[in-house]
């Protein structure tokens, strides 16, 4: 069964509000749908608004939302650039939140196994772009890091494709 | 014959309002329940108001650089007024 896009909305609390909606909505066509096309507009409404909401570029989901606007586009180069920039401040945010009475709020979303698949989605822009062995190192990382935290490792399958992949190029 | 006169209220045939039974008295169970609503209205008012005070106090307590990497945490109406 498909399932249905977020709904619409025209009124949001504040700009990050209305940053997670278009999130949403550039994830839905662009990975479940499949349809790029239809994530444009939204994703080109993302980067404006991130223009104004993320001048500094400080913000974690803002990194996020650049990566995903720049794969809705075709620009795979600023897409990883831009979703490496996400992992490091994600690194960032577990060691200072790290043992503080704030940690469980603040981590909120940002726990291992999601930047696990954060990783695994580098992986796979890294082999969309051509970048074959630099995609099997990042999975590996990610089952690293999934071994350390007792987690499932998603990409899996994805990283033995790929080892097929590279051993069929030579 | 219609019924009905031009202003929307309803007419007998010689002209007169017609007869409608039990308007114009408030009904037995309406103070109670109008008390009712206003509670209900009251509690969730309340509740509101303190889900975005504990919002505010979970970002108050976060490190500043910690908010900068999470600015969708912030609560998104403004900040409730503090009253004894």
């Amino acid at each position: 069964m498909k399932t249905k896009a977020p709904p619409v909305r025209r009124q949001f609390a504040n700009a990050w509000d209305e940053i997670n909606y278009l999130r949403d909505k550039v994830l839905f066509w662009l990975y479940q749908r499949e349809k790029p096309e239809k994530a444009l507009p939204f994703a080109k409404r993302l980067q404006q608004l991130l223009g104004r909401a993320d001048a500094k570029q400080e913000a974690i989901l803002g990194q996020e939302c650049r990566s995903l606007a720049f794969e809705t586009v075709g620009n795979l180069a600023k897409a990883i650039e831009h979703r490496q920039k996400e992992i490091d401040l994600i690194r960032r945010l577990q060691e200072i939140s790290h043992g503080t009475p704030s940690e469980h709020y603040a981590l909120k979303g940002y726990e291992p196994s999601d930047l696990s698949d954060r990783l695994d989605l580098l992986a796979v822009l890294y082999r969309d772009h051509g970048e074959l062995e630099k995609a099997i190192a990042t999975l590996r990382e990610s089952r690293t890091l999934c071994e350390e935290h007792g987690i499932e490792f998603d990409g899996a399958d994805l990283l033995s494709d790929y080892l097929i992949e590279l051993r069929a190029m030579g | 014959m219609d019924e009905h006169s031009e202003n929307g209220k309803g007419r007998g045939a010689r002209g007169e309002k017609k007869h409608t039974p039990g308007r114009g008295h408030t009904r037995k169970s309406w103070p109670a329940k109008l008390k009712r609503f206003q509670k209900k209205a009251r509690r969730q008012q309340e509740e509101a108001e303190a889900d975005l005070r504990r919002q505010w106090d979970d970002w108050d307590r976060l490190p500043l650089e910690v908010q900068r990497l999470r600015p969708e945490l912030k609560a998104r109406s403004t900040r409730p007024t503090y009253e004894d």
